[in-house]
C-alpha cells in the first residue's frame, strides 16, 4: 500500500470551506496543479490568532496536501478600512428571543436597538410568523424596513437544512435574501430576515 | 464594454438560479459562477463578496487566485456583490450573484454539517455507513475489495477522568488527524461513536490493516495521552458483501480484542 496521498480535486472545495470556517478567515487562494491538488494555499485572515496558521496547515495536512501554506494578515488595514460609525453602534438590532406560542398560534420575534425593546407578533407558522414578527419588531424599534415578505422556506435539499427568507422592496428592485440556520425555525426565520434587511438597516 | 441590457443579466441570474439548483457544489459553484459571468463579458479580474452567517465575510477571486492584501481591505469594505476592474457589471446581476453565492455557501455549509463529524472534522457515523454502501455496489460491479476496519481508543474514559473533557477531545482530534493523513486517497476515515473510528480501505486486503495502524501511531506526537488502541477489520467480497454485516463482524473483533487484551 502507497503512503501518497493526494486530494481528488472535488475534495478541494470541502478544504477550502473548512479553511474558511477558521476564525478570522475571510480569503482563501488555492493554485492547483496538474493534477488538481493543491500546489500552494493562501489564506487571507483579520487579525489572525497565534495559532491560525498551524490550524489550517493542520486542516491541509489531513486533507493530504503537503503544500506550502502563508497566511496573509489584513489585521490593522482591514480596521481601519472599516470603522463601525457610531450611528451603526447605537441602532445596532440584536435578536434577544423568537418563539412559537403553541397555544395561541402566534410567533413573537423580541428585538432591542440600544436602550429601546420592541416585540413584533404575527399569527402565522414558525417560518412565515417568525420572518413577519421579525418585521413588526423592527417596526417597534423605530425601523420601517421598506420591505415585504415574499417567502420563507427551508431548503429542503438536505438534511438539516437553513431557513431562506426572501424580502421584496415596497418601491420595487432586487430582492433580498436572508439566509440562517438554527435549530428552532422561528429563530431560523427571524435571523434570515434580518440578515436580508441587514445592509439597509446600517445605512 | 457597456452595461448590458437588463433582460441579460435577468438571463445571466436565471442561469445561474438553475446552476446552483442543480448542483450541490457550493464553494466550487462560486468559482463557477465567477468563470461563468467573466467569460460572458471577457474579464480577465472579477471577485466575490459574500456575508454569510456562519463564515462572516468571505472573498473569491476569478480562478482560485489570490488577492493581494491592499485589494482585499478595499473589497471588505465593499457591499456584497461581484466586482470587476473596470466596473462593467450591472447592480442588479452583481448582488443576484452575490445573493446565490451566500445560497451555495449556506448548503455547503448544511451539507458538510450533516455528513461530517464536529469535532474531529472526519465522516460522521451516517456518512460512513453511506460510504460502506458505495464501496460495497463498486465492488459488485467492478470486482475490487475493500477492507472495513473499526478502532477503539484503549483507556479513553481514564483520559477524561484524568485529565478532563478538554484533554479527551483533544486526543479524539489528535487520533482522527492521524487516521485521516494515514490513508490513501480515496479511502474513508470517520468517526462512528463516542471513541470509536471506522475506516474503509479501497482494494486493500486485511494485511493493509497493520501497516495502515503503524502509520497511524507514527502521526501521532509522543505526548498524546491515549496509550494503544483495538482495531476490528472485515474484508468484501471474501467475508461478506453486505455492510452491515462486515461492520457487525469487525466491531465483533474489536470487542473480542479488547476483551483479550484486559
Amino acid at each position: 500500500m502507497t503512503a501518497v496521498v493526494r486530494q481528488p480535486a472535488m475534495e478541494l472545495g470541502d478544504l477550502e470551506l473548512e479553511l474558511r470556517l477558521l476564525p478570522g478567515a475571510v480569503g482563501v487562494a488555492l493554485v492547483q496543479a496538474d493534477d488538481g491538488s493543491a500546489s500552494r494555499v493562501t489564506l487571507l485572515a483579520v487579525s489572525p490568532g497565534p495559532s491560525l496558521a498551524e490550524e489550517a496547515a493542520q486542516l491541509a495536512l489531513a486533507h493530504g496536501m503537503e503544500a506550502p501554506l502563508d497566511v496573509v494578515d489584513l489585521g490593522e488595514v482591514a480596521e481601519v478600512a472599516t470603522p463601525p460609525s457610531p450611528t451603526r453602534r447605537d441602532h445596532r438590532v440584536a435578536l434577544v428571543r423568537a418563539d412559537f406560542l403553541s397555544d395561541t398560534g402566534v410567533c413573537e420575534v423580541e428585538l432591542s436597538a440600544g436602550e429601546i425593546r420592541g416585540v413584533g407578533r404575527a399569527a402565522y407558522g414558525p417560518l412565515i410568523g417568525g420572518a413577519v414578527a421579525t418585521l413588526d419588531a423592527l417596526r417597534q424599534v423605530g425601523m420601517d424596513p421598506p420591505f415585504y415578505l415574499l417567502s420563507a422556506c427551508r431548503v429542503s435539499v438536505v438534511p438539516d437544512a437553513p431557513t431562506v427568507v426572501v424580502l421584496r422592496p415596497v418601491a420595487g428592485g432586487k430582492d433580498r435574501i436572508g439566509i440562517a440556520h438554527r435549530e428552532h425555525d422561528v429563530e431560523s426565520a427571524s435571523r434570515a430576515t434580518l440578515s436580508a434587511v441587514n445592509r439597509d438597516l446600517t445605512r | 464594454m457597456g452595461c448590458p441590457p437588463t433582460g441579460e443579466a435577468d438571463a445571466v441570474i436565471g442561469m445561474l438560479r438553475q446552476l446552483c439548483a442543480a448542483s450541490d457544489a457550493g464553494v466550487d459553484f462560486v468559482y463557477a459562477a465567477l468563470d461563468y459571468v467573466a467569460g460572458m463579458y471577457r474579464l480577465t479580474d472579477a471577485e466575490v463578496v459574500v456575508v454569510d452567517e456562519a463564515l462572516g465575510v468571505q472573498l473569491f477571486a476569478l480562478g482560485r487566485r489570490p488577492i493581494t492584501r491592499e485589494r482585499a481591505v478595499e473589497l471588505m469594505a465593499l457591499e456584497p456583490g461581484f466586482y470587476t476592474t473596470p466596473d462593467v457589471v450591472p447592480a442588479a446581476l452583481s448582488s443576484g450573484i452575490a445573493s446565490l453565492c451566500q445560497l451555495a455557501l449556506a448548503l455547503h455549509l448544511a451539507r458538510h454539517r450533516a455528513s461530517h463529524d464536529a469535532l474531529t472534522g472526519l465522516a460522521n457515523r451516517r456518512a460512513f455507513e453511506a460510504s460502506m454502501a458505495t464501496a460495497a455496489a463498486k465492488g459488485s460491479r467492478y470486482g475490487w475489495n475493500f477492507t472495513v476496519v473499526i478502532m477503539d481508543l484503549d483507556g479513553f474514559k481514564a483520559v477524561n477522568d484524568t485529565f478532563g473533557h478538554v484533554a479527551g477531545d483533544q486526543a479524539l482530534r489528535t487520533f482522527g488527524q492521524a487516521l485521516r493523513k494515514a490513508l490513501r486517497s480515496g479511502d474513508v476515515a470517520a468517526r462512528v461513536g463516542g471513541d470509536e473510528f471506522g475506516a474503509i480501505l479501497n482494494s486493500a486486503s486485511p494485511e493493509a490493516v497493520d501497516a495502515l495502524i503503524r502509520r497511524v501511531w507514527e502521526e501521532i506526537p509522543s505526548n498524546y495521552p491515549v496509550l494503544s488502541v483495538s482495531v476490528g477489520a472485515a474484508s468484501a467480497p471474501d467475508e461478506s458483501v453486505d455492510p452491515a454485516e462486515l461492520y457487525r463482524l469487525a466491531d465483533t473483533r474489536l470487542y473480542d480484542q479488547k476483551v483479550v487484551s484486559r
